[in-house]
């Protein structure tokens, strides 16, 4: 690549006038990238060390200490260490090798092969939807795109939270170790039985999963001896105003103070939202203002959108979009939320970035381009729900730019877990059976008379975990919810939630006689005077109240 | 008229007061918002008059025609909206800008054209012609209005609850103030009759909002400090419209009334009343309404009192908060609220007392008298007036 004058004028406006603006005497246009980036180095270590001599001229001190005084008062010392903190604490957990062939081991080589065959077979629908469009899987877009399937046939979604469960169930069935087989389904072996936890159960990899008391301990924060947001900002009285004005003024300090691990910290108390925007960014390992190079990254995400057009990708975009537009939160943002994600499928930021990868990329070669490019770049194929993601989100930013690297950067780290099928814990399949051992242990006669009925429990709470809620609950308590998950970097509080609701309804579901009448007690209009953070403080530390 | 002859007993009640469209025919209540705030500048209470702007600059055609036409001429390129005083649903509703859009309304002894003027005349209904708020808020690039609900069960004193929650009803459309697209009434008028015909209205939301949902929404952009004073500023504005009926409004102990007021803001968040319902609409198009609806109507019912049951300390009942009861309720002290509006409801406990108790009214007003007075006091002289 060579460096022509655009690219230095784009460089110039970002830095800082008074430090760098010798730097860029070194380079001239004409040169490629790697001797730039060779003369760059060269002179902007002589231009540090001038400065530090300089600084220890004028105020005397020895180097070291002029270099640390230099680092801290340019805010670059800011920037190390929350670099460090996110480095340190992005290292995907990988699950324990333990050699041998011992039950947990094949578990976890069983969810893998689902895992493979589901990305195998995701990918199968894509290039099968191309073929029935008739489309050619990416060309250079000539006319305006139609969303409603304009090459005249209808889009379907290639999988839906349906299939995806189908596919968690499948998970582990050969090489099955079924070990505790609870009561009637000992005779087992049926194709709905069979899993770990008898008939009631859905998942079948054997992961260990927390127990009540470890997540009363993960989740002290939750406690009600502590004040949080989803609470006591309602409390209206003296007590409420004096928690609103101290949360506002802690929340301001962190996010001056721009560090990851602080505003993940203030963020387990829930957080107001007028910080909302700021604490999301720092905590996802953003810089805390937006930038205009972020604005100028993401125009050019819509630019490369609008060149070449993907099929089907894009029409399964534009029926994503339809979607959300029903929904009565998000409908006044179905534009913005539309720019959002088609800018998303061309950006290869997921698909190098994501703690979790859960598609593969088709490679295609596009005509005029010499090397194949990755359909759709960001290795996430759309399906039904997608949008969900980012939908809260349109709430909480004002602008398209910061709305987008907000709902990419918890998609990287958060949300791409959900779409995913293996062993690792804190990933779908765990967190299913994490809430199936949760509902279990707490009420095990509610799960048995589900399943009785038609209506595993998995069945119903499996759309709310792998649309983390959104839909199902009042935005606000779903970004509540997701202040906690953000908070403790973690999707476990999801399930937790799910078991929560369950056991909260236990009394009505327990007289439900069919699966329609179960999907009835948590339909449309149910939840939505529902307080989140009461419901899950009652289901974590209710215990230690009963007398 | 009926209701003049008979007598009503103590537990029975009748939804609507005598003259009710003082309030809710928006020429006449324009007419009633000029007066008071007259009165008050004549009082000196210069800074409470001030207060009074929260309408449009308005004219009740044909009659002010000629004063209409002079402030046109001022300034010629803004934009009016004219609306028929006794319709409802967004039914007549047009914009313009050009004078002859309206020709119709010309009153011909002042325009004398000769003959031709008096047959328009007949056709031309009372018409309020407002100058039309060009910037309203917009939520993603579309208007709104919000509908909140006030229930009044006495004027003198003035008696008023405002229900916490309401609804946000949007356009279909993207807005936009340019010329060509004065016609789309979709684009500009957020009556659910009219959304429910366009091509964008959803079955499934209804173009409606919660509150709740504005709130959080404004909160994430402007904090909670600009929220509550906005919030503040609504439920001031309700009490002020229904200040200036206060002494016109025949009063009636047998009268309550819940009113639909309809609430815009623009983006420099000054407050508007668009206008005021007598009979809102109590039909649902979706669950959460139909939930809004019901726990409205329930709390009313309460309020009203049929049976005798309330003690006369309450502050909340359901989702309505008691605002002004002789003069204003204040909020308990050092909180967070000036206003309750637009905080959740509670579903427990339903009703909620004063920490102390005021003193109890005369209760002569409420005992069930066993006089044979005609229910409306008076209510044959002044019906000669209205």
């Amino acid at each position: 690549m060579i460096v022509t004058d655009d690219v230095l004028r784009a460089e110039r406006e970002e830095t800082d006038e008074n430090s760098n603006a010798n730097l860029y005497t070194c380079v001239t246009p004409g040169l490629t990238v790697k001797e730039v980036t060779f003369r760059f180095y060269h002179q902007s270590k002589a231009l540090a060390k001038a400065r530090v001599l300089a600084h220890v001229r004028k105020h005397g001190g020895s180097v070291p200490a002029a270099t640390r005084e230099i680092v801290r008062s340019t805010g670059l010392e800011k920037q190390v260490r929350n670099l460090v903190a996110w480095e340190v604490e992005n290292k995907p957990e990988k699950p324990a090798n333990n050699p041998g062939n011992n039950p947990g081991n094949r578990a976890r080589q069983a969810a893998e092969l689902e895992g493979d065959r589901w990305r195998e077979s995701v990918n199968e629908e894509m290039r099968m939807a191309a073929r029935e469009a008739g489309q050619p899987i990416a060309q250079r877009r000539v006319a305006e795109p139609n969303p409603e399937g304009g090459e005249g046939r209808k889009a379907r979604h290639i999988f839906d939270a349906e299939d995806l469960l189908d596919a968690v169930a499948r998970a582990g069935a050969e090489g099955n170790c079924s070990g505790e087989v609870m009561g009637a389904a000992r005779g087992g072996g049926e194709k709905g039985g069979g899993g770990e936890l008898g008939m009631v159960g859905m998942v079948r990899v054997r992961l260990p999963t927390p127990s009540l008391t470890s997540l009363r301990k993960t989740f002290a924060a939750l406690h009600p001896s502590n004040r949080q947001y989803g609470l006591d900002e309602t409390l209206v009285g003296p007590a409420g105003k004096q928690f609103i004005a101290h949360r506002h003024e802690l929340g301001e300090k962190v996010v001056a103070e721009a560090f990851v691990p602080v505003a993940r910290q203030y963020a387990k108390l829930g957080l107001p939202p007028a910080l909302r925007p700021a604490i999301y960014r720092i905590a996802l390992g953003l810089p805390p203002t937006p930038s205009s190079k972020e604005a100028a990254h993401y125009a050019s995400l819509l630019r490369s959108y609008a060149r070449t057009s993907f099929h089907p990708t894009d029409s399964l975009l534009a029926l994503d979009v339809g979607h959300v537009s029903c929904d009565a939160s998000f409908f006044p943002f179905a534009d913005a939320l539309k720019s959002v994600v088609e800018a998303f499928s061309r950006d290869p930021y997921p698909l190098h970035n994501a703690v979790a990868v859960a598609h593969d990329p088709i490679q295609v070669l596009v005509e005029g381009d010499t090397q194949a490019t990755n359909v759709p770049a960001s290795g996430v194929h759309p399906f039904k729900g997608f949008i969900r993601y980012a939908a809260p989100l349109s709430l909480v930013y004002e602008k398209q730019p910061d709305l987008y690297f907000a709902f990419r950067a918890l998609y990287s780290r958060l949300f791409c877990r959900l779409t995913v099928i293996d062993s690792t814990p804190g990933n779908l399949v765990h967190l299913c059976l994490t809430f199936e051992r949760l509902l279990f242990a707490q009420h095990p006669s509610l799960a048995l008379h589900l399943s009785a009925v038609g209506a595993k429990p998995l069945q119903v709470a499996f759309p709310w975990i792998c649309h983390a809620f959104v839909g199902a609950l009042p935005v606000e308590e779903v970004l509540l919810l997701w202040d906690r998950c953000v908070g403790h970097d973690s999707l476990v509080p999801l399930a937790v939630c799910a078991a929560a609701l369950f056991l909260w309804r236990s009394e009505v579901l327990l007289c439900c006689k069919d699966k329609a009448e179960v999907e009835g007690v948590f339909g449309s209009g149910q939840l939505h005077r529902i307080r989140i953070v009461p419901l899950l403080q009652s289901f974590l530390f209710l215990e230690e109240f009963k007398g | 008229d009926v209701f003049d002859q008979i007598h009503l007993n103590s537990y029975q009640r009748v939804n609507h007061f005598r003259n009710q469209r003082e309030l809710c025919r928006k020429d006449l209540m324009v007419k009633n918002l000029k007066r008071f705030k007259r009165e008050l500048q004549k009082e000196s209470m210069t800074e409470e008059a001030e207060a009074y702007s929260f309408w449009p600059l308005t004219y009740v055609l044909p009659g002010d025609y000629a004063l209409f036409v002079e402030e046109f001429k001022r300034n010629p390129t803004s934009l009016w909206i004219m609306k028929p005083v006794g319709r409802s649903q967004g039914k007549g509703i047009f914009l313009f800008q050009h004078l002859k859009q309206i020709n119709k309304w010309k009153s011909d002894s002042r325009y004398g054209k000769g003959g031709e003027g008096k047959e328009d005349q007949k056709d031309a209904e009372t018409y309020v012609v407002q100058r039309y708020i060009a910037n309203p808020y917009l939520v993603s690039g579309r208007k709104f209005d919000i509908r909140m609900y006030a229930l009044v069960t006495s004027y003198q004193p003035l008696v008023c609850w405002i229900h916490r929650s309401g609804f946000c009803r949007f356009s279909s459309i993207r807005y936009s103030s340019s010329a060509n697209t004065l016609n789309d009434t979709t684009m500009h008028l957020t009556n659910v009759a009219i959304q429910k015909k366009s091509d964008g209205y959803d079955n499934d939301h209804g173009g409606k909002w919660d509150m709740r949902d504005l709130k959080l929404y404004l909160m994430s952009r402007y904090g909670p400090a600009m929220v509550d004073r906005l919030f503040y500023d609504i439920q001031q504005t309700v009490l002020r419209c229904l200040l200036s009926v206060q002494t016109i409004m025949m009063n009636d102990k047998h009268c309550f009334e819940l009113y639909g007021f309809d609430i815009l803001f623009d983006d420099s968040f000054k407050v508007y009343v668009i206008e005021v319902n007598a009979s809102p609409s109590m039909s649902a198009n979706t669950e959460e309404d139909k939930a809004l609806k019901t726990e409205l109507l329930s709390s009313a019912f309460d309020i009203v009192d049929l049976e005798g049951n309330m003690q006369g300390d309450e502050v909340r009942v359901g989702g309505f908060d008691l605002v002004y009861k002789g003069s204003p309720v204040t909020p308990p002290a050092n909180s967070q609220y000036t206003t309750m509006l637009g905080c959740d409801v509670p579903k427990e406990p339903h009703v909620q007392r004063r920490a102390e108790l005021p003193p109890k009214p005369a209760k002569g007003a409420a005992t069930p008298s066993k006089q044979r007075k005609p229910a409306f006091g008076g209510g044959g002289a002044a019906r000669k007036n209205i």
